[in-house]
């Protein structure tokens, strides 16, 4: 049977491969006990900035892992996922809570059934933040809608310590409880459980905080470190992700979340 | 003879003669003919439409000097209409009598309960203003609506006296009536006065034109936009009542009220008279005092008079409604209130139950009420399975003591849902059956609240009607009467489809080959496959070797809506293949639930019109999308402290099934359908992004303008068998590249089809005993 066609080469110099047979390994990081963590923040259509996806690019990135078959997981999820030898693993992270997460977000992941986690600024729920432009937050009773439809889960992102870099470590343990506490008070009462997911604002840390906030029922602390995690050998305390912004676009995300593997598409 | 003109001729056959004229307008497009003209005055004849059929039959004479059959159809159209005198005789037979609306029968007056249609006049190819429906159509709709079991007609405004007659026409014939409520259509004031002089005196023209109408002493002279002709038919013993009005805008209400600086007064008429009312409530019971003085003193005696209401304007409070201005301000998008009156709801209303009825007729309420819309009737009375019939009781028991009817209520049968509504009764994005039983649900609970009458949105559906979602990408504006967009839920409300082409749908999704014998074959290797197209979508058939199994193989079909050289060119697949042409669209077939059609990223209207931009580019990044449309917005409760999150609708999955009736598959929302190796799709135009294919216009939004031609849509395809592929054209070459054409059009061809809902709702009609609830 004929298979092979005739394809056109860009004037560009890319080419593109046809599988003929077998598998290859689309996920380029040769360690297999990795999972890709994204960090994303805001998706709207205002804004060009380091913390902001634009709608179309963000929607096309989701078709882009619905398509090749990778499988969203919630943080606790990663362990037994890579230990039953999942390959094509990521975790959705959206740090601070914008209500564009609602908008722009949302719909896709629900359609693609994607799991995602929201890192909450808890001071911000219910109202606005300004960079660059004001942004709207999700309110407590749209976290309640997303924590109802099943695929989301809720981080902290500090009670009120994401107002200036650096500000975690003018703190004394004392003060860091108080706010972590607070938060995770704030959480139960307006949705019934606690998390067990930190992600630091800022991204900004040491070891003396991860051991503070492990009191408070913390026990995933994600990071702003650029890197793949691998569960096993680097453990849970440290968790490093890929930040995506408006600078990457879809070759380069797709290389991204491969792990750096120069395939085209 | 041209196939519109044979369509033409076969609907003649048929007796369609109100389809036979769009047909023959549209054969006249390509030329004009002896044949077609004449043809075109026969229709009219048969429609007892005279002055249009002697028209026709002198452009037919104009191009046939000699013909005979001209003359004679004009001899028997004149004769005809001398023949035809004045009839109907008067009288008043409808009551307010307490909380009932009565009917006079012989001596005694009964309650009556109204099972009603609205009326409207969009044809297909026409605005209501263009007065498009002939007598004959008339006729044979007021038969079908009594068959249905209906036994009350509204109309929104003033009708040709071509309504009249035919109304008379029919209950003289009919041992049943069916009887008419008839709203007087009102603009609104220019500078929100409505006292003002000018205004004021249109608003009486309006009224009496109304009243002397129905009573046949009316002669109207031509004017664009309105009827014309001699009323000569007394209905007014046929009809229900008059009905005020508009959905009065909540700006127009409030903007008078703080002209008129709020004043609470009195209005103490002949007739109506009502207290502590606001300066638009006052205006309104002046009108309704004016329209029963003026039949009574012109005529003897005054019908019931009832005025337009909606929720927004309800006389209840609705915790879970922020104003627009509040809302915004909460969530920090906005710091100043805005310059222009918001059309906020829950700020003014028109309470009734500060009226009165002092003599005549009586006064009763009408509410337009739709389950999903406003938005407190999506949170307010959740905790019983009918929000609802909550809703209505609460009317209800505000205005104890005077009838209430509700004036519209329905749910539409397109393919996607405008509104979202939490038990499903969505504005939209409903199959016809659905359509049908939620239908009859709402009607159901209108009369177990025990109000005075449902009237149900509507007859048929139209296609001039537009809806926020659409409004910016209908273009151009004012060619939207002349195609059928399926995703618009304001085109599918009616019991009757108006469905392009005549006589039957083009395709029917039942891999019935006869569908496609003039279809336009594309491409004859490795698949076979044809492209046909009509008045509201777009149909590609494939044709494989070998069954279609889909865990075998899948398709992909790739279309180029606009041009050559702008669009995503890396296919939507993992080994990343390049389109020799650019791509708007890509179909993905690969299985009965799995099958979609994606779009370029920045193609994308909801995704990309913040940013004002929206069309292809020209790319290899292999961006694709699914379309999604936000259908709710965020909304807060007036306290500003709950939040209502957004609600979204996807219009990418497409659903598999056929447009056959009697097939298990059968689904009037079907998209594809296959059956051993054939394999069909329909693809309403909108979801591609044509703006308005009788122009061949496709959106476009950039800082030049929101549109462009395109000369046609290319296809490409992808077979797609386990790690082996089969791309047509086979040589990979652009110039080898199919184009789908179509014709433009200025007439579109339809044919009016009852849909699963006419036969449901007829079902309950006459479950329920006669003129009882």
């Amino acid at each position: 049977m004929k298979e092979m066609l005739r394809r056109d080469f860009l004037k560009l110099g890319l080419f593109s491969t046809v599988v003929l047979g077998g598998s290859i390994s689309l996920f380029g990081n040769d360690n297999m006990n990795t999972v890709a963590v994204l960090m994303y923040h805001d998706v709207n259509p205002y804004s060009k900035d380091p913390y902001t996806v634009s709608p179309a690019d963000f929607a096309a990135e989701m078709e882009w892992l619905f398509r090749e078959g990778y499988t969203t997981l919630f943080v606790d999820e990663a362990e037994s996922f890579v230990r039953k030898g999942g390959k094509k693993g990521v975790i959705l992270t959206f740090d601070d809570g914008y209500f564009s997460f609602l908008s722009y977000a949302y719909p896709f992941l629900s359609r693609y059934g994607f799991k995602a986690t929201i890192n909450i600024i808890g001071e911000s729920v219910g109202t606005w933040t300004k960079y660059r432009i004001n942004r709207p937050m999700l309110s407590w009773d749209e976290y309640r809608y997303l924590l109802g439809e099943g695929r989301v889960r809720l981080g902290c992102h500090s009670y009120r310590l994401h107002q200036e870099p650096s500000g975690i470590f003018k703190l004394s343990e004392g003060q860091l409880l108080e706010d972590l506490s607070h938060f995770q008070e704030t959480l139960k009462r307006e949705t019934g459980k606690i998390s067990s997911v930190m992600a630091w604002p800022f991204g900004e840390y040491r070891q003396q905080h991860i051991d503070s906030a492990k009191k408070v029922g913390f026990e995933y602390f994600l990071t702003s470190n650029e890197g793949y995690w691998n569960i096993i050998e680097d453990g849970i305390d440290t968790i490093p992700r890929l930040s995506i912004s408006y600078k990457l676009d879809l070759i380069s995300y797709r290389q991204y979340i491969r792990g750096g593997k120069n395939y085209e598409s | 003879m041209s196939s519109s003109e044979q369509l033409a001729e076969e609907a003649l056959s048929n007796g369609d003669f109100q389809e036979a004229v769009n047909l023959f307008k549209r054969a006249l497009e390509s030329r004009q003919t002896f044949q077609k003209w004449s043809g075109l005055a026969v229709a009219y004849e048969n429609l007892q439409a005279w002055p249009e059929a002697r028209w026709a039959s002198h452009k037919a004479l104009e191009l046939d000097t000699r013909d005979i059959r001209m003359p004679a159809l004009q001899k028997r159209v004149d004769t005809k209409e001398a023949n035809e005198k004045k009839a109907g005789s008067r009288g008043v037979f409808f009551r307010v009598h307490g909380d009932q609306i009565q009917i006079k029968k012989g001596k005694k007056w009964e309650e009556f309960t109204i099972r009603g249609i609205n009326l409207g006049l969009g044809l297909p190819g026409f605005f209501p203003g263009e007065f498009a429906v002939m007598r004959g159509t008339y006729l044979k709709w007021f038969a079908m609506m009594q068959d249905a079991g209906f036994n009350t007609v509204r109309i929104y405004t003033l009708h040709p006296p071509a309504f009249y007659r035919a109304l008379s026409l029919h209950n003289r014939m009919s041992a049943k009536k069916l009887y008419l409520i008839q709203e007087i259509w009102l603009e609104l004031p220019e500078d929100n006065d409505f006292n003002q002089a000018k205004y004021a005196s249109y608003v009486a023209q309006q009224i009496h034109n109304a009243v002397d109408a129905i009573y046949g002493n009316l002669t109207l002279s031509p004017m664009r936009g309105n009827p014309e002709g001699h009323y000569s038919d007394d209905v007014s013993q046929w009809t229900h009542s008059f009905l005020l009005g508009r959905e009065w805008e909540t700006c127009a209400v409030s903007l008078y009220n703080t002209l008129m600086k709020q004043e609470k007064g009195a209005y103490d008429g002949e007739y109506i008279a009502m207290s502590g009312g606001t300066p638009f409530e006052r205006w309104i019971a002046a009108q309704c005092d004016a329209i029963q003085g003026y039949e009574t003193r012109t005529y003897g005696d005054s019908h019931p008079v009832s005025v337009v209401n909606w929720p927004t304007l309800d006389p209840l409070e609705h915790k879970s409604e922020a104003s627009y201005y509040e809302g915004l301000k909460r969530q920090g998008l906005i710091s100043a209130p805005p310059d222009v009156c918001q059309m906020d709801e829950d700020v003014e209303s028109l309470d009734l139950l500060k009226f009165r009825s002092v003599q005549g007729g009586g006064l009763y309420a009408t509410y337009h009420v739709y389950p999903y819309y406003p938005d407190f009737l999506l949170v307010e009375g959740l905790e019983s399975k009918n929000p609802y019939g909550v809703y209505l009781k609460q009317l209800k028991n505000h205005h104890q003591g005077m009838p209430i009817v509700i004036g519209e209520f329905g749910v539409p049968s397109s393919r996607d849902a405008a509104h979202w509504h939490p038990l499903g009764w969505n504005h939209g994005g409903l199959n016809e059956k659905e359509q049908g039983e939620i239908n009859v649900q709402m009607m159901k609970t209108i009369f177990e609240t025990g109000l005075s009458g449902a009237i149900l949105f509507s007859w048929f559906d139209e296609w001039f009607k537009n809806n926020r979602l659409f409004v910016p990408y209908h273009l151009p504006r004012e060619r939207r009467s002349l195609w059928f967009n399926a995703q618009n839920a304001e085109q599918t409300f009616g019991l009757l489809a108006m469905y392009p082409g005549y006589p039957d749908k083009k395709c029917t999704l039942s891999a019935n080959s006869r569908e496609w014998n003039e279809a336009q074959t594309l491409y004859e290797e490795v698949v076979q496959c044809k492209a046909m197209s009509d008045e509201g979508f777009l149909y590609l058939q494939l044709k494989t070797k070998e069954k279609i199994d889909f865990d075998v193989s899948s398709f992909l079909i790739g279309l180029g809506t606009c041009g050559d050289t702008q669009g995503e060119y890396r296919l939507p697949v993992s080994s990343g293949l390049l389109s020799p042409i650019p791509l708007t669209f890509c179909i993905e077939l690969s299985g009965k639930q799995k099958s979609r059609i994606l779009i370029t990223a920045p193609y994308d209207k909801y995704l990309n019109h913040e940013s004002k931009v929206i069309r292809p580019i020209a790319s290899i990044q292999g961006g694709w999308v699914e379309m999604v449309q936000c259908v709710n917005e965020r909304r807060l409760s007036k306290d500003l402290k709950t939040f209502y999150p957004p609600r979204f609708i996807t219009m990418s999955p497409l659903r598999f099934g056929t447009l056959l009736s009697e097939s298990p598959d059968s689904n009037s929302l079907s998209d594809f359908y296959y059956e051993d190796n054939t394999l069909e799709v329909r693809l309403p135009w909108a979801l591609l992004n044509v703006t308005d294919p009788s122009s061949k216009s496709v959106l476009w939004v950039d800082h030049q303008g929101a549109y462009r031609k395109t000369e046609g849509i290319n296809v490409v395809l992808l077979k797609q068998s386990s790690q082996t592929y089969h791309f047509v054209p086979n040589s990979g070459k652009k110039e080898d590249v199919r184009m789908v054409q179509w014709e433009e059009w200025n007439t579109p061809t339809y044919h009016t089809k009852v849909k699963e809902s006419y036969g449901i709702l007829k079902e309950y009609l006459h479950s329920a005993r006669d003129g009882q609830k």
